[in-house]
């Protein structure tokens, strides 16, 4: 048998390949046009999800406020370690997703680590913050939560729009989930992404 | 009713085509119009399929659009290649739900082409996909559209030495798949 040296070999693969090459079927207006379009959706969802959060902070504030609410004794404002900030508004060039959440405080039940919660990184642990860099799976779904389907209970919940949790989230009664399992769903079309073991004890109420 | 029925992308068509020059619209098209091919050949070659490369190229351009600020910036087509490389390419199997036949076992058939460039073609790309997804982008990154090796692993994000080891490992691959092939074909 003759074997052939490497060059003749890629010059093979190159024409033979190269001519297998089919005429593109993409007429460019159609995909300016659907461009466009999913650039206003990602730009709308972004603003209504700042704006929910924003509403929630305003609510939050407004409860405070009010003297019926009002506890006995002074209450400090919520810490950036307590509660998360609403991500400020992006410039409309820029539709982003935030690489890094910041810490949410503790939920009293399991916390789950995953792709869904974690900071792409690369090799030397410094955080990529071009979503392009990201694994596609963590663009592909920005608001994710995780449910504890024994109870049907949200664990936790992660909006890279909004950098903040999953505002308003409620689990849809129809919702199909496996039973005795902790999963994490996407919050907009409601996709199991992951399936995992519950733990071993019952959750606090 | 004599009313004529326009639709809303054909109005939208329209009017993007009626505006001036200039903007995001005017550059994003002039870019496509020079990148298509381009971004629509790697997509074939990494999925094998006209179709699904289609989609690909469409959802890498529509990416890329909604970046294009930062795109702009440097090498638009670079940047719309690494969206490319980073898309689920075999992701229509899961959502299509539709029985594809294993390459490993189409190549073993025997190929039933008059034309004897084509049966050629057709052996050679089956090889191609029959490579793991990592071998694959790197194959067709560096052999096919002749990428330098740096630029791979600045476009993939791994590191040199992965590029050059993942490329050498592809290329054994395909070599033990084809080879036989091509010394019947020798004379």
């Amino acid at each position: 048998m003759t074997r052939i040296d490497d060059e003749t070999f890629v010059s093979f693969l190159r024409e033979h390949t190269l001519s297998s090459v089919p005429v593109p079927g993409l007429d460019p207006r159609t995909v300016l046009v659907s461009s466009r379009r999913k650039r206003t959706a990602t730009l709308a969802a972004r603003t209504s999800a700042a704006s929910l959060a924003i509403g929630i902070g305003v609510l939050g504030i407004v409860a405070l406020d009010d003297p019926r609410e009002s506890p006995a004794v002074p209450v400090s404002a919520p810490t950036t370690s307590e509660a998360p900030e609403p991500t400020p508004a992006a410039p409309p060039d820029e539709p982003s997703m935030c690489a890094e959440f910041p810490t949410q405080p503790p939920g009293g039940g399991p916390s789950y680590e995953g792709w869904w919660s974690s900071s792409p990184a690369d090799l030397d642990g410094a955080i990529l913050t071009d979503p392009v860099d990201w694994p596609p799976i963590v663009r592909e779904h920005p608001q994710t939560v995780l449910i504890d389907t024994r109870t049907g209970k949200v664990i936790e919940s992660f909006d890279r729009y909004a950098c903040a949790p999953v505002a308003g989230y409620e689990v849809p009664p129809d919702l199909a989930l496996p039973p005795d399992a902790v999963v994490v769903v996407d919050a907009l079309t409601g996709e199991v992404l992951e399936t995992m073991s519950p733990p071993a004890f019952s959750p606090q109420p | 009713m004599g009313a004529e029925v326009v639709s809303d992308e054909s109005l939208e068509l329209e009017l993007i085509t009626s505006r001036p020059a200039g903007g995001r619209d005017a550059e994003f098209a002039e870019f496509m119009a020079a990148s298509m091919s381009a971004l629509h050949r790697s997509a074939f070659l990494l999925c094998g399929d006209a179709h699904r490369a289609d989609e690909l190229t469409q959802h890498a351009l529509e990416r890329t659009y909604r970046a294009w600020p930062r795109a702009r910036e440097g090498d638009p087509l670079a940047y719309a290649r690494r969206v490319l490389m980073n898309l689920r390419i075999d992701g229509w199997r899961r959502t299509r739900r539709e029985v594809l036949a294993d390459p490993h076992e189409l190549a073993e058939q025997d190929t039933a082409w008059t034309d004897p460039d084509h049966a050629d073609r057709d052996e050679v790309l089956r090889a191609l996909l029959a490579l793991p997804v990592k071998q694959r982008r790197v194959v067709v990154l560096r052999y096919l559209l002749d990428l330098s090796e740096a630029q791979i692993a600045a476009e993939l994000d791994i590191p040199l030495g992965t590029v050059k080891s993942t490329g050498s490992r592809a290329l054994v691959s395909l070599r033990t798949s084809l080879e036989p092939s091509i010394n019947r074909r020798l004379p």
